[in-house]
């Protein structure tokens, strides 16, 4: 395991700074995912996936460093903040030649101004491209949460990117 | 064919592999029927694919390298040869026992029983001995000096001269926030840690924890744990010998 989490450190790196979003912090929290790798590598079964396994270590102590500084992870991730939706329809139907030439920083501006588990989500699928079962094992949730999570993550987005401005939000209804 | 038409609700979740081509085909269908039928899903589906794509195609520009210090860390190895001799061998179990054990450990320093918080520890021990992180170096004044300006609360350093050990550092933990002071001591080229909280602890005097033995003592509102890859009666031992010198 020691000589294969190297190999990951990158990414692990870029996850923890969008989790983070602090430099000192990020870097904290990928030595503790790396210590809490090699220590518990007896436990990793081999030849299994070993880089959700490290995103996973990864995630879990992030969030378990919220809980002790106070910070209630569980009223973050909340079934409520799911179901939340924001009311006002869009003006104009979104076109991707809008988003052609935003570039990285921008982008991830606007990655960073997310609710944390839309974050998340977003980055693990779309940047690291793990599955959406791989998703859902990481962050213990369903993995239809998780395709809300990131249907709903890319759609915040795409409204901070495309005006640079207030997310529209979205019209909530059901036609049944 | 008979299924009933998706909600929105409903459809949500499927947006999420539509906007990535990846939905099969029957699940497609009933989507883009949807789609068909509703803007605000329409919308939704289409800021989806044009994110999707934004986001694959700027992917290694969005991905910051980690640190060169950390790299080399993790690279040459120490982070191995840092481990108690009995755990660098490996033994291979259930992932979901890894998984179990992972949330106890990571349950933190600050909200469990005497065991977790002695892993969190030595994890953190482990964690300043292999990446050799940034700390203050000096004399005992100078130390208590420096956390005092920086965290705003008193710490009593034993200096380690009566205990047999050199004071080498005190770092200011950055997952603790300061509620924490991390010092370091010497012996025979081995390093010791001695944690202090300002709280009381409910703790064991002795527990082994992945190889170490972690040693706590409460005095007043203090407590301190000393961290030493040593027979758990040795660090006791030790960590008595340091609290005398405090008086």
């Amino acid at each position: 395991v020691s000589a294969e989490v190297v190999h990951h450190l990158d990414a692990l790196f870029a996850a923890a700074l969008r989790l983070t979003r602090d430099r000192p912090s990020a870097e904290d929290l990928v030595q503790d995912t790396c210590v809490k790798a090699i220590r518990f590598a007896g436990r990793y079964e081999a030849g299994s996936n070993l880089r959700a396994w490290l995103f996973t270590i990864l995630h879990n102590t992030h969030r378990n460093r919220l809980r002790g500084l106070g910070r209630d992870p569980v009223e973050v991730d909340s079934a409520a903040l799911d179901q939340a939706a924001p009311a006002a329809p869009a003006a104009l139907a979104p076109d991707a030649a809008l988003l052609r030439d935003v570039l990285a920083p921008r982008v991830q501006a606007a990655l960073d101004a997310l609710p944390d588990v839309y974050r998340l989500a977003v980055w693990l699928r779309d940047v690291e491209d793990f599955s959406y079962r791989e998703i859902a094992d990481i962050v213990s949730v369903p993995v239809g949460t998780v395709m809300s999570r990131i249907a709903r993550g890319r759609r915040l987005l795409y409204d901070r990117l495309a005006d640079g401005g207030e997310p529209s939000g979205r019209r909530k209804e059901s036609n049944r | 064919m008979s299924r009933p038409d998706l909600t929105c609700d409903a459809a949500e979740p499927l947006l999420a592999p539509w906007a990535e081509g990846r939905l099969e085909a029957a699940d497609a269908s009933r989507v883009e029927a949807h789609l068909a039928a509703c803007r605000a899903c329409r919308d939704d589906a289409a800021a989806g694919r044009a994110v999707h794509q934004l986001l694959r195609d700027r992917a290694g520009a969005l991905r910051e390298q980690a640190p060169p210090a950390l790299q080399a860390a993790v690279r040459q190895g120490p982070l191995v040869a840092a481990f108690p001799a009995p755990l660098r061998a490996s033994r291979w179990v259930p992932a979901a026992a890894a998984a179990a054990l992972l949330v106890a450990v990571g349950a933190g320093a600050f909200a469990g029983g005497a065991r977790v918080f002695a892993a969190q520890l030595a994890l953190d021990h482990l964690k300043c001995v292999v990446f050799n992180l940034s700390h203050d170096e000096g004399d005992r004044q100078h130390l208590e000096q420096a956390w005092q300006n920086a965290q705003g609360w008193p710490v009593d350093i034993p200096s380690g001269a009566a205990a047999g050990v050199r004071l080498t550092a005190l770092r200011q933990c950055v997952a603790s926030r300061g509620r924490m002071a991390h010092v370091m001591y010497e012996r025979d080229g081995q390093t010791l840690s001695l944690f202090i909280t300002r709280t009381a602890q409910r703790g064991a005097p002795e527990v082994e924890i992945m190889g170490f033995s972690a040693a706590t003592r409460t005095r007043g509102d203090r407590t301190y744990t000393l961290v030493a890859d040593l027979p758990p009666a040795d660090a006791s031992a030790l960590l008595d010998r340091l609290l005398a010198e405090l008086g």
